[in-house]
């Protein structure tokens, strides 16, 4: 078997001296897609903003190993410029930050991580617009500023389009279902379907079923206490809509 | 108020006069300045307006007014002036052979030396008889100085250019410009501020008549060399159905004090005074801004912008007066900052002064930091911190420069506003 694409040891983190994360265990390997769900108030969001990078986490002990490193020692644009992408459950609104300069910034930033020249103008807007599609956005977003004003679905199909920007090796989708309609629920679905590859892995945070009923996933885990407490396949996730979290706290 | 005698400055004043090219003919101007300063203190802490601006350290030294050769004009100048006409002040003294007249009909440039008293006795040169000790020494020390006029009903369509560069350890400088426009005439200027880096000062004053159905666009772009101080007051007079369109931009500069009066005396106005200083190291930007509604049916909008980081300081004195017959004013006034550093220093007040009963006024201010969560978001996209700070200091400074008409001067301000940030 290849290595893990990431590999989450031992993790413990907390925020203004609350412990959130107590032990977390995960490796994920290329092309899997995982699923975490569990109650509220578990550690769900907070596993996915330490991944990212958020600063007012404190991360007391463990380690997080993507790609070979240990990512817990990059700044957030590093980790981003690796392939580590975060869907936000709260995408933020930037006002007065187009959406296609925020792009193009994030895009040739991770280009010069590389070493590699920035995107042609005319190349760049062609892949907005490719990718776009794909979350049927079309143009609808290119002037705007970064979220502002943008429904809830919106907002998310925006994140979406920003992950297929990037092409990261690695996603976090967290709660990314969460206020959408079916409709909705379904071209985000897609769009993950159409990026997801043999080689990159996804790690989806939800309340619900519902989604996974769009994106299957290869195993459920279910998070308790700052911990993963069961791993099943997606027929976990039937189960836990059925009888709740209770049978397993 | 403490009551200091001037003569505590004279050291300060004696150099500054002592200079004798100054250009002749305005006795009048000069000896009511020269009396002003018998009995106007330069001001301190304890003045009102000048609670935030701490000038004692410059009247200290001595600053001599003296002509220099072979000044350089900045690249990043030339470029944004492009072909258009420019005048060209060096020291405070109109350069000609730097200078390009404008070639448009309709508009004229007339040195001070080929005009009298009389001839510029229509300018308003104050406000409220409000003389500070700076604007007296100005009218006693100027050396030189234009007046522009557009002819009635002209649009003029290439901006015209004043540069000021100040060159020389312990220069000063002092000018006064005038600008005319006649009935339903547009003109745009740009004047450009830049010098090298030793300690200088210099002391402006401009006065705009705007006639009935003109329009005026007048920019400030401060890029004033890292110790230099510099001293203005702007005032305008506008009549009815006409249009004022002020920016002030501040990068560069140790000290920049600038005092703005605009007087709306007709109806149907627009006034719209805009400013943004970005600021680094000690550098202190004050602005003293006056908006006087004297005439009903007019709308005015002031927007200011400040960034500070490290020790700077921004300082924003704004004032709306709606007077008791200036019904259906719209008057909006707004000064926000951001801070970057735990020394940095915003001071904002926002005032209104409303005698009328039937108008629509606001005023707000806010001081704050840097939203962390766009940060956070813009990183987590791959974006760097600088970049992303740069981003969002450009975002934030974007509405106090969408009244600026011509685009090149605009796309300065913008590189400005990134290259400014980049330092912080």
């Amino acid at each position: 078997m290849s290595t893990p694409i990431i590999s989450i040891k031992n993790l413990h983190a907390e925020v203004e001296g609350h412990k959130i994360l107590k032990g977390f265990n995960l490796d994920i390997y290329p092309g899997e897609i995982h699923a975490i769900m569990g109650p509220n108030g578990t550690g769900k969001s907070t596993l996915a903003a330490v991944i990212a990078g958020k600063d007012e986490y404190e991360v007391t002990e463990g380690e997080v190993i993507f790609n070979g490193k240990n990512i817990l020692e990059l700044d957030p644009n590093e980790r981003a410029a690796e392939g580590v992408f975060l869907a936000f459950q709260y995408p933020i609104e930037i006002p007065g930050v187009s959406n296609t300069n925020f792009m193009k910034a994030a895009v040739n930033n991770i280009r010069e991580y590389h070493g590699k020249d920035p995107l042609k103008a005319k190349d760049f807007l062609k892949l907005m617009k490719e990718k776009q599609e794909l979350v049927e956005l079309k143009g609808r977003l290119a002037n705007r500023s970064v979220n502002e004003g943008f429904s809830g679905g919106e907002k998310k199909r925006n994140e979406i389009f920003q992950m297929a920007m990037l092409d990261p090796k690695f996603a976090i989708l967290d709660e990314t279902d969460s206020g959408l309609d079916i409709d909705a629920l379904k071209i985000v679905a897609n769009g993950v379907n159409q990026l997801h590859t043999k080689e990159n892995s996804f790690l989806i945070i939800t309340h619900y079923q519902r989604l996974l009923d769009h994106i299957i996933p290869d195993f459920v885990h279910v998070m308790y206490d700052g911990k993963i407490v069961k791993t099943g396949n997606k027929d976990l996730a039937l189960e836990l809509e059925e009888k709740g979290y209770d049978w397993l706290k | 108020m403490s009551v200091i005698a001037p003569i505590k400055n004279k050291k300060f004043m004696d150099a500054i006069l002592a200079n004798s090219e100054f250009v002749s003919g305005f006795d009048q101007l000069r000896s009511k300045g020269n009396k002003g300063l018998e009995s106007t203190p330069f001001p301190t802490l304890r003045h009102e307006y000048w609670k935030y601006t701490k000038v004692s350290g410059l009247l200290n030294k001595e600053f001599t007014i003296n002509k220099i050769v072979n000044p350089v004009i900045s690249e990043e100048t030339l470029a944004m002036m492009g072909d258009n006409p420019r005048l060209i002040f060096v020291n405070g003294f109109l350069n000609l052979d730097l200078s390009i007249l404008p070639t448009e009909s309709g508009i004229s440039v007339t040195g001070l030396s080929d005009l009298s008293e009389n001839d510029l006795a229509k300018f308003p040169v104050d406000w409220e008889n409000e003389q500070e000790a700076f604007t007296l020494l100005n009218e006693a020390s100027f050396t030189d100085g234009i007046h522009v006029s557009v002819a009635k009903n002209t649009k003029i369509e290439a901006p015209l250019f004043i540069v000021h560069i100040q060159n020389g350890d312990k220069t000063g400088s002092a000018n006064r410009n005038y600008f005319e426009l006649a009935t339903g005439s547009e003109a745009t200027f740009i004047t450009v501020f830049e010098g090298d880096q030793e300690i200088s000062f210099s002391n402006q004053f401009s006065s705009y008549l705007v006639a009935d159905n003109a329009v005026l666009n007048a920019f400030d772009y401060h890029q004033n060399g890292d110790l230099s101080n510099l001293v203005s007051v702007a005032i305008a007079h506008q009549y009815a159905n006409s249009h004022i369109n002020l920016g002030s931009y501040i990068f560069g500069g140790k000290m920049l004090r600038k005092n703005i009066y605009v007087s709306v005396l007709g109806t149907n106005c627009e006034t719209t005074i805009n400013g943004a200083y970005i600021l680094n190291d000690k550098q202190t930007a004050d602005f003293r801004v006056i908006v006087d509604h004297k005439a009903a049916h007019c709308n005015s909008n002031q927007t200011f912008k400040g960034v500070m980081s490290d020790k700077a300081s921004g300082v924003f004195n704004g004032k709306i007066y709606v007077r008791k017959d200036s019904q259906l004013i719209n008057a909006f006034q707004t000064n926000r900052n951001i801070l970057l550093s735990d020394d940095a220093n915003a001071y904002s007040r926002p005032q209104l002064e409303i005698y009328a009963d039937d108008v629509k006024c606001s005023h707000g201010s806010t001081i704050g930091q840097l939203d962390e969560d766009a940060l956070f978001y813009m990183m987590a996209r791959g974006i760097r911190r600088l970049e992303a700070e740069k981003m969002l200091v450009s975002a934030f400074v974007a509405d106090a420069i969408a009244n600026v008409n011509y685009e090149p001067f605009q796309e300065v301000i913008m590189e400005s506003i990134a290259s400014k940030s980049a330092k912080f």
